[in-house]
This record gives C-alpha cells, structure tokens and sequence, in this order.
C-alpha cells in the first residue's frame, strides 16, 4: 500500500491537514481516507458515531412490562417510586452514503487543477466517512448510479466490506445520467433499519423534487446529512470578455459577456446554496457546504462538529426506550 | 553578399501565416466547460471590436524567427569587394557534349565561354560524360591558388551531372551549373500518334547527328479515341526492343533475364540509347544520389555504366524491371513519359508500347527528364576565399548566426507566451476571488 503512495506524501504531523490536491493524488483510496480521517481526529473532535453505546439518558417512571434490570433501586430508596433507566441506542448504526456520479460533478475543484475534480473529492469525502464509521463498528453501504444504472452496496460492518466499498468508489466515474430522487429514495428504502444517509452531491436537480426525497427519508426515520460540494471555479464566473459556456451534463451552449454575467451568476449560485441549506434546516437534516479548496480532513471536521453541535436538538436514531 | 540558395526567399510568404492565424485566433470566443447553466443568464455580448493587431511583441518574435529561418535557407554568402593579393580565381569548365546536335553543342561552348570570362586561370574540358571529369577538374582546381570554382555547361538531363556529382565536389570550391544547348520545351520531344483505329500502326523513324525523330501512324482512316493496337507485339521490353530493332533505331539487342548474378545487388534490365551501341540486359544499383537517382552500372557485371535511371515514386516498371516515371493525363487521354534514355532509343519505344497497350490512351509523348532549375539552385555554391593555410573560410557563419537567430526568438516568442498564459490565469483567479 506505502508503495504507491507519492514520495512527497508523507504521515501529516498531528493538528494538520492534508490539502486536496495531495489527498487526491494519493492512489490508495483506503489510504487517502485514513489520512483524511486521521488528520480530523487530531483535532480533538467526537466521532459523530461515537454515543449511541452505553450512555445514561435519562430516568422514566416505571411501567408494567419493563425489564426488572433497568429499575434504579438506589432511586426508588431515596424517593419510594419506581424508575427505569434509560440508555442511548446500543447497538450500531447503519450508514449509507449517497455519492453524485452526474457529469457536472466533473469539475475542476480548483482553478487551472483540471486533475482533481469535484468527483474526486468527493470520493476522498465519501471514503472518509466510510472509514470512519467502519473503524467505531458501524455498517457502512453505498448508493450511487453508473451508466444509468443504480450501483448499491448494502450496509454492513467489518474491513473485508470495507475494502470492497472502498474499491467500488475508486472505480466509480462520473456519467451524464443521474436520477437524484431515485437513488436517495431506493437507498433509503434498502436501509432496513434506521440509520444515517449522507447525500453528497452539487444538487444540479430538480429542487423541489430532491427536497421531497429527502423529506420522505427523514419521515422513515432516518437521520439525514448533506454535503453540497461546490467547487470555487463555480462559485464565481472568473472570466471576462466573450465566453462560451458549455454544460458538462446536456452540452449546451451559451456565449455570454462574462464580466457582465459574473454579478448576477455570484447571486444566484449564493442564492441556490442557501436555499439548498434552508430547506435542510427546516426538514430536519444536516447540512454541509464542501468547498473543494478546503482541505478535506478540515471539511470532514467541519461537518463533525455540525452534526455534533446540532445532535442535541436531533432525534436519535434507535434512541431511549 | 550573395545568396547561395535565393530560391528560399519564397518561404517569406510564410509570413503572412502568423499574422493570419493572430488574427483570426483573436476573435474565437472561448469555450469552457461548466457544472450547470442553469444560473448564467443571457447576456448582451460585448460589442465586436475590429480585429487588429495584439500582443504586438508576440507576433514581431514569430515572424522574426521566420524570417531568420528563411534567410538561414537562403544561405548568404558574404564576398570580399576586393580580392587579396594572391586570392585570384581557378575557374574549371566542363562542357556536356553527350546527346546534343551541333547547334546544341556549339551553344554550350559558347555558354562556357561566357561562364569563363573574369577568370584569372582557366580549364575548359568537353566530354559526353561530365560526372566522369569532375573529379580530375577537382584535381586541377586544388592545384590552383586563390579562389576556385567548377562551372559545368550542360543541359542537365537526368544521368549527365547529379546532385551526387556535385556533392563530391570538395567543400573549398565554388560550383556553378550553367544550363544550355537545351532544346525548347523541354527538349526531344516525340509524339507517338495511337489513334490506329485497330489498324497496324506505321511507325517513321528520322535519325538525325544527336537527334531522332520516331513517328508511329495509322492507318489513313484513322478514328480517334481508339487504342492502339500493335501486330504481335506485347508489351514487354523484349518485344519492344525487337520491335526498334525491327525498324533500324538500334544496330541490336540483347536481352537478359532479371536473374541476380554473383556481385549484383538486383538486376535490372536496361535498355540503351538510340543507334549507338547494342543493348545489354542487367545491371546493380551502384549508389542513390541525394535526389533519389539511382546510377545503374553494368559494373562489375557489365564492366561499363549502362544508364542513370530516375527511380520517381510513381515509377512505372514494366515488364523485365526497367524503371521510368510516367505520368498518365486521363483527361486528354496522354501519357507523358520522362525517361533518362534518348526520344527515340529502344527504352522510350518500350516504355511508350507499354503505356499505350496498358493504359489503353490515344497517344503517348516522350521527352528526356531535366533536373529542374530549382534543384540546381540548390546545387550550386559560392566561389571561396581560401586562407593562407589553404582551407576555405567558414562562408557558414552567417546561416548558422541566421539560426541561432531564429531559434533565440522561438525561446522568446515561447517565454513571452507562457507568461502571458500566467498573467491571465492569475487575473481569473483574482476575479473569482473577488
């Protein structure tokens, strides 16, 4: 595995972060997510899958039917009423991670960087995650769609699986067919219990549409993060002078005066991100913007502490009985 | 100064490409690849500015390196206004006589004349073989002090003077070609009438000192456009040989198979020039001159040079392996064919035979191939001052300083480019920071 690492990558010293282009050339993809996920514990970050083991949450007045072993003998001493202890969810959770394979995730993820793509990073991102997950003994699975077709690998534990869902996302590349609201919804539908779904993706769909997919996961139960990759290139128009655009996806094109398109594109992409946010917030599920000039262990971090900082307020997956 | 080779002064045309391609590479809109369309609206294109001129340094880099390249070609020669004491001029002078008439002849002395005068020394030679002199003119001239030069007088058809001839030529002299004694329109031109109707054709045959005429008509009611069919000839060389043979052009001939003899690389079956001596069949490529001639010797097979042929891509070989370039004009129902061997000798009459059976056309002309006065240019060189300790003077230098030129813009031209490829990236980045 060392071998084919790039001599110039070395071990990241503790508190720093591996920048993308260098995560990204690494070949290992199970490699680059250790590196990745290493560099974000340093930080001195909770795991976001660290807690649903076996933490006290709270007492509950006693009801017939509960097991014996949970009463708080100790409680009912001091007070003369009986109370169940409750604990977070033992058991682990199962995580399925939707990746965007659509063209326009073939994107340089910086400026005149026409090797690392928001694909890329999004892969880095995605391995990441799964390596994390795996490593606290979670189930980790992957929905995405290639040639047209939905590509799945059903949740489960252990590092043989890992490996394979790592090897499955090194293959991966990006097509012009993407369907976002099927594949978020069958990879909801094929989490048999409930568990987390991480869509990570640029959201260039129909809105509405994906906003209703995701609103139907979080009504099945599960606990739902996005991860909006955006790249700087396309955050701002940084041409001027007469400019040929193209879509990646339908190969449009349109030639416009770029300079005089650039303040109204700078709104409406900050408009399209915020809506994208808005409409997560008020669904209940996480939300993540991935600029993909930001080193990907310190965007993992990012979106860690979010979801941490948030969970208070978040229902549990699999929580207190 | 003078030029060496002024025919490069042509590739200044060149010039005009990279203004062309400046121009019309400025007013191409850019095409970039983007995510989505989705959030860049329509917008009124910028107004379209007359195309002019810009990055003015880059293209005045390009064309100088261009002009640098093409002045390098032609290879200046700088003289010195006034020769040094002792630095007098050898001229050496070889005039072709081989196939000429006597005006033709008469015309090359007179040429040669004219080539000799502002000479301090000269050497006159007249030989029906000048490649087979040059080396002794080589000879003569080294033994001369001063400058040197070899001036060879001749109408320089294919297998008289080559470009192998001349590069044999010692670097210190100075070599001139001076064509004349050539007859018009490319000279001994033949016309083979073919329009026989089916008629056995009548072939009339006019032998004159250095010139025949060979003639073949049908018969009086002649249809045009028919091909022409020939009694019981085929279109082998053998059988056109005999024919010619037949019909008094040549004393004899003597055909030999394609077979490889011990000392021979390949053998190729050559025929001979007109009534001068018999044919003999076979012969080796001896050596390639740098023009792709081949000179076919006889030698050691033979003992004697046979015949140069020109190995043309779009060589014809017809049966038995000999080689000329033909070239088939199907419009006007022509074949032409540049052959190194005389109009009239057993190998054109072959050849046109041939051509006119296989290719089934009207009528076939044959005239002797000539080196085109481009590849003489190209041939030729200055006249050298020579030092004191007899070696001629580096007359290189300025086409190398013309290079060193050309290829210190390019390195410029390549610098200047990339960085304003950076400047320009750097300005996006900017903007998209902003």
């Amino acid at each position: 595995m060392g071998g084919r690492v790039d001599a110039a990558v070395k071990p990241a010293p503790h508190g720093s972060v591996l920048a993308p282009e260098v995560v990204a050339a690494i070949e290992d993809l199970e490699l680059s997510a250790r590196l990745v996920v290493e560099g974000m514990r340093t930080g001195g970050n909770r795991s976001p899958f660290h807690g649903y083991s076996t933490e006290f949450r709270q007492h509950r007045p006693y009801r017939a039917g509960d097991d014996l072993k949970y009463l708080d003998w100790k409680l009912f001493g001091r007070s003369d009423r009986l109370y169940t202890r409750q604990f977070r969810d033992t058991t682990n959770v199962p995580v399925m991670l939707v990746l965007d394979s659509s063209g326009s995730m073939d994107f340089p993820a910086a400026a005149g960087s026409a090797s690392v793509t928001k694909f890329r990073y999004a892969v880095v991102m995605a391995a990441a995650l799964a390596h994390l997950a795996s490593t606290q003994g979670n189930a980790v699975g992957l929905m995405t769609m290639e040639q047209g077709a939905l590509r799945y690998m059903p949740a489960r534990g252990g590092r043989p699986h890992l490996r394979a869902l790592l090897a499955m996302l090194e293959r991966l590349a990006p097509a012009a067919r993407w369907d976002a609201r099927l594949v978020i919804d069958r990879a909801a539908q094929l989490l048999r219990r409930r568990g987390l779904v991480a869509v990570i993706s640029d959201f260039y769909d129909d809105e509405a549409e994906v906003t209703r997919a995701l609103r139907r996961v979080t009504q099945h139960g599960h606990d739902v993060s996005v991860l909006h990759v955006l790249s700087p290139a396309e955050l701002a128009l940084g041409d001027s002078g007469a400019i040929e655009y193209e879509d990646i996806e339908t190969g449009e094109r349109r030639l416009v005066d770029a300079g005089a398109a650039a303040v109204a594109y700078a709104q409406r992409i900050e408009s399209f991100a915020a809506g994208r946010r808005d409409d997560a917030v008020h669904s209940g599920i996480t939300y993540a913007r991935l600029v993909t000039d930001v080193p990907p262990g310190r965007a993992l971090r990012d979106f860690l502490q979010r979801r941490g900082g948030a969970r208070g307020t978040e229902r549990i997956p699999g929580g207190a009985r | 100064m003078s030029w060496a080779a002024p025919v490069a002064f042509a590739g200044l045309a060149l010039l005009a490409l990279p203004v062309l391609v400046h121009l019309m590479g400025a007013g191409r809109p850019v095409v970039r690849r983007f995510p989505s369309l989705r959030f860049i609206t329509e917008t009124r294109l910028p107004p379209v500015r007359r195309k002019r001129i810009h990055d003015l340094p880059l293209l005045a880099l390009r064309l100088l390196a261009l002009a640098a390249a093409v002045f390098a070609l032609a290879r200046p020669q700088f003289e010195s206004e006034r020769p040094a004491a002792g630095a007098t001029l050898a001229r050496a002078v070889i005039v072709d006589t081989g196939r000429a008439s006597q005006a033709e002849v008469a015309a090359r002395i007179a040429a040669a004349d004219s080539a000799s005068a502002g000479a301090d020394l000269v050497s006159v030679v007249r030989t029906r073989d000048p490649s087979s002199v040059i080396a002794g003119a080589a000879a003569w001239l080294e033994s001369q002090p001063g400058r040197r030069e070899l001036v060879v007088v001749s109408d320089f058809r294919v297998g008289s003077v080559d470009s192998a001839d001349v590069a044999a030529v010692p670097a210190w002299a100075g070599v001139r070609l001076v064509r004349a004694g050539a007859l018009p329109g490319g000279g001994n031109a033949v016309a083979f009438a073919s329009d026989a109707g089916g008629r056995r054709v009548t072939v009339r045959t006019t032998v004159e000192p250095g010139r025949t005429d060979v003639t073949w008509t049908g018969g009086a009611r002649a249809q045009p456009g028919v091909p022409v069919r020939f009694a019981g000839a085929g279109a082998s060389v053998s059988g056109a040989l005999a024919r010619a043979v037949a019909m008094g052009t040549l004393a004899g001939a003597t055909v030999s198979g394609a077979a490889p003899r011990a000392g021979c690389d390949s053998i190729v079956l050559v025929a001979l020039d007109a009534g001068s001596s018999p044919a003999r069949g076979g012969g080796s490529v001896a050596r390639r001159t740098t023009d792709g001639d081949a000179v076919i010797r006889a030698a050691p097979c033979q003992g004697d040079l046979i015949a140069r042929l020109h190995l043309d891509p779009a060589v014809l070989r017809v049966a038995g392996g000999f080689g000329a370039s033909v070239v088939r004009d199907g419009e006007r129902g022509r074949v032409e064919i540049a052959t190194p061997a005389g109009p009239a000798s057993a190998a054109t009459v072959a050849l046109a035979s041939a051509a006119v059976e296989e290719h089934g056309v009207r009528d076939a002309g044959a005239r002797a191939a000539m080196y085109s006065d481009s590849a003489l240019a190209s041939w030729q060189r200055a006249a050298r001052e020579v030092r004191q300790d007899g070696r001629a003077e580096n007359s290189t230098l300025p086409a190398r300083l013309l290079w060193a030129l050309a290829l210190l813009a390019l390195a410029a031209e390549l610098w200047l480019r990339l960085r304003i490829q950076r400047g320009a990236a750097a300005a996006r980045v900017a903007d998209g920071a902003r």
